[in-house]
């Protein structure tokens, strides 16, 4: 395979990016050149994302240089970064449901006449040209909203090409597409390649990667591992090269491998009439995983459990009795708890008070007629405050005054004052520190073995291995491994995350 | 869906049922259906378009205004108020200074709204108390003066066939429909009703165009001022107070979403007429007129039912949440 | 129409709010005892009380939906309907007073389940849907009386809209009463806990096993009952029916709610800021009618002092 043109068009130099607390991105030398397909592979986290948000102006780098075409360049948005060359392909993000394929490829920059008026005629012309780019084939004056994900793709990405950028990113962009849709896209690729354009792609999936890259890069905990022609790399040596690290956290002891003991929890769901269903359980003491990357079905998965979606079938028993579940407040009677991914949106009240955050769950144990009683309250809360040790001057302040560690205490805490059955964690220790991330740990093992189902999903490898005493790995909505004792590795899960051919089936459901 | 069928499905109905309406009361009172009559209810129609059209521009921002009433009344006082009464200055002031006013209301709602992002709601609200106390303070009793030129033109008939309120109607109507489908202007109001991050990213200036649709407003509420001043031959203050829910009726059921980015004029003509002839069909039934109100508030609880698919209202987080899923890569929607 | 983000923006605490509120009108008291001596005499501010007291108890249903991030348009309407069905039912005698203000509540409340269900189960916005059902209430209330309203008050009722007790006008009384159980309502009972959650995160409110849909309806059947029961009394004080009494009670409500620091956006603010902003609201009324401003005059004054107080409460929200 021979590069016509190694003119290398971008070269991002000892790039850092910190979050407060985290470095999400660290020293981390990256270049492309014209006409080079360039991978970049790592797993959650790794800030392989975080990278890309840098390169078209999303975020700003806290230190390095950004390079184009030899000329250091400082982006402040994304309209910079466009009008820089460079473009970057999400999901049908940036697309209008209410207005046609033709508008959102010109947005703002509509073509007028000679009077100044929109020139429609124009509009729809230059549309169908654009959609050429991807090989679509549609009225421009279709909307948005009438189109199938797939279709909105390939419109995000004629809109993106409209603006013939020197560097596209392209970031997972075949998730929603089917088998001939994904062919497709790599033949624009590859045109686009030839073209001279420099391709920057995002993805997990291990048979895009062999297929399209020129180059890898391999990034892992925000740094860059290595980049290398792809030739180099084997599936299997890729896959290693993207975990493999030290385990830096302590995790409480685990179940004695071998033991099972009574099912907790049983659940079988089907989302719709073609959907395979999915099912699963949890033993006594155990505490279970959920792994894969993100975005795989998991939470969709748990939320459609706890009711917070409408589904074809859902069946769940709880110690051997079948429940009724159509909606949060069902789940929470019959003593399930979910702990959800984003708690600023999803758990707490960040403009009430600690307690009342604490206490919402559970109003009605501590009141007489519907009216709350004060004492009981306040003791329940202190207890809870004190158990979990969560960092307050008093427990009146706002949510929005605690840590992001402690406001997870928050979310945690309203929920074991309801003294579950059965709890989802989902990304518990997302955005905590290391402290607090012990301290969960603790708890969720201590519940376990208390009796209660846990179950926990994390994108967190090591989290999931020191935590779970069984793995369920899911890809693309499916289960696609069953992992158990001595056969939970960073490399089986990661295997099955990118639904490479061999999997351990060591236990079912 | 093309856009042609989507248009179709939102403003063809209520064509359809204001035909059936009048229709109806045609078959029932034939004296409906005699000229004097179709020309009474054009000539009402207009105050009730114009505000819904001024309405309109700001609901497909995504806002709304609630001054629309007040603009309207201190508008009307002012074109009731000019001097040079009787004479061809009259006329010239009458043309220019209402709808100025109007244009400058509306420019500073929109100034306050978009330079520092307090709600819509409350700070049109805030205006249209300070303004219908400014148009009291010009006239604090219906009266004033209008020459009766004006209107003998504005209830009379071109070519002594075409009444000059169906002229006023088609022209106004159109040149809203030419503002909002061709000018950048109008797209760009789409654009940020639709989504204000997307619509900021590909470089529309959004505080702008935020800013020239509450002017629009405020200038097409004073056009209903100084048309409501022709008619009456006089000014009123408090003419104007009706009109502010009229006007987002009137919009919402000729298909604009409240939440914005949905919408156009191309349904205001058959939802006034909805609202009117709902009092006309009633009369001629001989049913009492109090019943319009129960039949408006059904008739917009229909629409609304119909059209509540439309995710728009104040409970926007679970909007937003809906819309977050879209933003990870990878996830799909069930 | 889209409103702000309820949680980083608009925090403050209410009693800095409600702390600002007293000042303000102690400053009015003093600036009217000034301009015209014997405005902040116990007798004078027993009168502002009285008249307060109805916009008052309008604005209790109004800060409970403006809570949970709705609107209430209906409230005119109702009370409207509460004054003319009261006059109607009770018919000058006392032997009717009590089941007629029953039957006037569930017929009130009726219409706020309709608002509810609508606004929570169909998810019109709360705008629209009042604004229809305000209609509704209108055409159903003038169909009744067959647009000439009769009957009157009874003993009773008078003495409760118009007389005294104990020396205090009795809706003073009453609006104390009521005060103490709507801010203890949203203080210190389940329900009234809920509002506050689901105002300000309604996702968060569900995933927290909160019904919100129920509370939420509940909201408004609540607001629609209390709107009634104000037009009831009114019906007291003025004796006698009139059509439209209620008209400008919508547009003080929402001014009382927002001025009290009660944000549009839901989940912050209380009935005690509403109090304050209703007293506020009428003693700028009676400040400018002693300094012999006409009602022009009040009308620029009232939409101002709404302008500065968003200025005020959203000085934070620079950015949209």
């Amino acid at each position: 395979m021979h590069m016509q043109s190694t003119k290398k068009i971008l070269k991002m130099r000892q790039i850092v990016k910190h979050f407060p607390g985290t470095r999400a991105v660290d020293r981390v030398d990256f270049d492309c050149s014209s006409g080079e397909i360039h991978c970049l592979v790592g797993e959650n986290g790794a800030g392989k994302s975080t990278l890309m948000k840098l390169l078209a102006g999303i975020y700003q780098p806290t230190s390095g240089i950004i390079e184009l075409e030899g000329v250091p360049i400082h982006l402040r948005n994304y309209s910079e970064a466009r009008k820089n060359g460079i473009g970057v392909v999400y999901q049908e993000l940036s697309l209008l449901p209410e207005c046609t394929i033709a508008e959102n490829f010109l947005m703002g920059v509509w073509p007028k006449t000679k009077r100044g008026l929109v020139d429609w005629k124009q509009l729809n012309e230059r549309a169908v040209d654009i959609m050429k780019l991807v090989h679509l084939d549609l009225d421009p004056n279709e909307l948005i909203k009438g189109l199938p994900v797939a279709i909105r793709q390939m419109v995000e990405i004629g809109k993106v090409l409209s603006q013939d950028p020197k560097i596209i990113i392209f970031d997972e962009p075949t998730a929603s597409l089917s088998k001939d849709e994904v062919e497709l896209l790599f033949s624009i690729i590859r045109r686009l390649k030839d073209e001279g354009k420099a391709i920057i792609y995002i993805s997990h999936r291990m048979e895009e990667v062999f297929e399209l890259a020129d180059r890898v890069t391999v990034m892992k905990d925000g740094k860059k591992v290595t980049t290398e022609p792809v030739g180099n790399f084997t599936e299997d040596s890729l896959v290693s090269m993207m975990v493999g690290r030290e385990l830096r956290e302590i995790f409480p002891p685990k179940l004695d491998e071998g033991i099972r003991g009574k099912k907790r929890f049983y659940a079988r769901v089907q989302y719709n009439q073609s959907s395979e269903p999915i099912e699963f359980s949890i033993y006594e003491g155990e505490v279970l995983g959920f792994g894969g990357l993100q975005g795989q079905g998991q939470i969709q998965l748990l939320e459609a459990i706890f009711g917070l979606h409408q589904v074809k079938d859902l069946y769940v028993e709880i110690n051997g009795n079948a429940c009724v579940i159509k909606s949060p407040h069902d789940a929470i009677q019959n003593s399930i708890a979910l702990i959800p991914e984003n708690r600023a949106e999803e758990g707490v009240f960040l403009t009430m008070s600690v307690a009342e955050n604490l206490s919402v769950a559970t109003l009605g144990n501590r009141s007489r007629y519907g009216i709350i009683q004060n004492r009981a309250e306040q003791q329940a809360v202190h207890e809870m405050v004190d158990e979990l040790s969560v960092k307050v001057a008093t427990v009146q302040q706002p949510a929005n005054s605690l840590s992001g560690g402690n406001m997870q205490k928050l979310v945690l805490g309203k929920w074991l004052m309801s003294e579950p059955k059965v709890v989802f964690l989902l990304e518990p220790t997302k955005g905590v520190d290391v402290g607090t991330k012990q301290h969960i740990y603790k708890l969720i093992r201590d519940l376990a073995n208390k009796g209660v189902a846990c179950l926990l999903y994390t994108s967190d490898m090591l989290e999931l291995i020191g935590m779970s005493d069984r793995v369920i790995v899911m890809n693309d909505n499916s289960i696609t491994a069953y992992l158990q004792g001595s056969s939970i590795s960073e490399e089986s899960i990661m295997r099955a995350a990118v639904s490479l051919h061999t999997k351990e089936e060591n236990d079912h459901a | 869906m093309l856009e042609k069928q989507r248009n179709a499905q939102m403003y063809l109905p209520v064509y359809i049922a204001a035909i059936l309406i009048y229709l109806l009361a045609g078959i029932l009172q034939p004296r409906f259906l005699s000229w004097s009559n179709n020309v009474n209810l054009l000539t009402r129609i207009v105050p009730l378009l114009l505000a819904g059209i001024a309405q309109t521009f700001v609901l497909l921002t995504g806002g709304i205004d609630l001054s629309v009433g007040a603009i309207i009344g201190l508008t009307n006082v002012v074109a009731a108020s000019l001097p040079f009464s009787g004479t061809a200055y009259n006329i010239i002031l009458w043309l220019t200074v209402p709808l100025l006013i109007g244009a400058a209301i509306g420019f500073s709602n929109g100034l306050i709204i978009s330079r520092w992002g307090f709600p819509p709601f409350i700070v049109t609200f805030a205006t249209s108390t300070i303004w219908t106390g400014v148009a009291l303070l010009i006239m604090d009793v219906p009266g004033g003066d209008i020459s009766l030129g004006l209107y003998r033109t504005i209830t009379g008939k071109l070519f002594s066939i075409i009444p000059v309120p169906l002229l006023l109607i088609i022209f106004f109507v159109a040149s809203s429909y030419i503002v909002l489908r061709y000018t950048s202007f109008g797209r760009s109001i789409y654009a940020m009703g639709g989504n204000k991050q997307v619509a900021r990213e590909s470089g529309i200036p959004v505080e702008r165009i935020e800013l020239y649709a509450y002017t629009a407003s405020g200038l097409f509420a004073g056009l209903a001022g100084m048309y409501l001043s022709a008619i009456m031959v006089s000014g009123d203050p408090l003419v104007g107070d009706p009109y502010v829910m009229n006007s987002i009726a009137v919009a919402v059921i000729g298909g604009v979403a409240l939440s914005g980015g949905r919408g156009g004029v191309q349904g205001i003509i058959g939802a006034a007429y909805i609202f009117y002839l709902i009092d006309n069909l009633l009369n001629l039934l001989g049913v009492s007129t109090f019943y319009q109100y129960v039949a408006k508030g059904l008739v917009i609880i229909l629409a609304l039912t119909l059209t509540s698919r439309d995710r728009g209202l104040l409970l926007s987080q679970n909007h937003s949440k809906f819309t977050e899923r879209l933003r990870r890569p990878n996830t799909k929607r069930n | 129409m889209q409103m702000p983000k309820p949680s980083m923006v608009n925090y403050f605490k209410q009693q800095k709010v409600i702390l600002l509120l007293l000042c303000v009108i102690i400053g009015m008291l003093i600036i009217g005892e000034v301009l015209a001596p014997g405005f902040s005499s116990f007798k004078h501010i027993q009168t502002i009380l009285r008249t307060a007291s109805f916009v008052g108890l309008a604005a209790i249903g109004q800060t409970l939906v403006i809570l949970t991030g709705g609107i209430d348009l209906t409230i005119a309407s109702l009370i409207t309907m509460g004054q003319i069905f009261g006059c109607l039912f009770v018919n000058a005698s006392d032997a009717n007073l009590w089941w007629s203000i029953l039957l006037i509540l569930l017929i009130g409340g009726g219409f706020g389940l309709i608002s509810g269900l609508g606004v929570s189960y169909l998810k019109i916005s709360p705008l629209v849907m009042t604004l229809a059902v305000s209609s509704l209430v209108n055409g159903v209330t003038l169909i009744s009386v067959d647009g000439a309203p009769k009957g009157r008050a009874s003993p009773i009722l008078e003495k409760l809209g118009a007389g005294s007790i104990a020396g205090m006008p009795s809706m003073v009384w009453i609006w104390l009463i009521l005060t103490l159980l709507v801010v203890l309502f949203l203080r210190k009972t389940i329900l009234g806990r809920q509002v506050y959650h689901l105002g300000t995160n309604d996702i968060a409110a569900r995933y927290s096993g909160i019904r919100t849909a129920r509370v939420r309806t509940m909201v408004y059947v609540l607001s629609a009952m209390f709107s009634v029961l104000t037009g009831i009394l009114l019906a007291g004080n003025t004796a006698r029916p009139f059509l439209g009494i209620g008209k400008e009670y919508t547009m003080w409500s929402i001014t009382a709610v927002v001025i009290g620091g009660t944000s549009m956006a839901g989940g912050s603010g209380g009935y005690l800021g509403s109090v304050a902003g209703t007293i506020i609201i009428i003693m700028l009324e009676g400040l400018l009618t002693v300094i012999s401003i006409p009602e022009a005059g009040r009308k620029i004054a009232n939409g101002l002092i709404i302008l500065v107080m968003i200025m005020i409460y959203y000085r934070q929200n620079k950015k949209r």
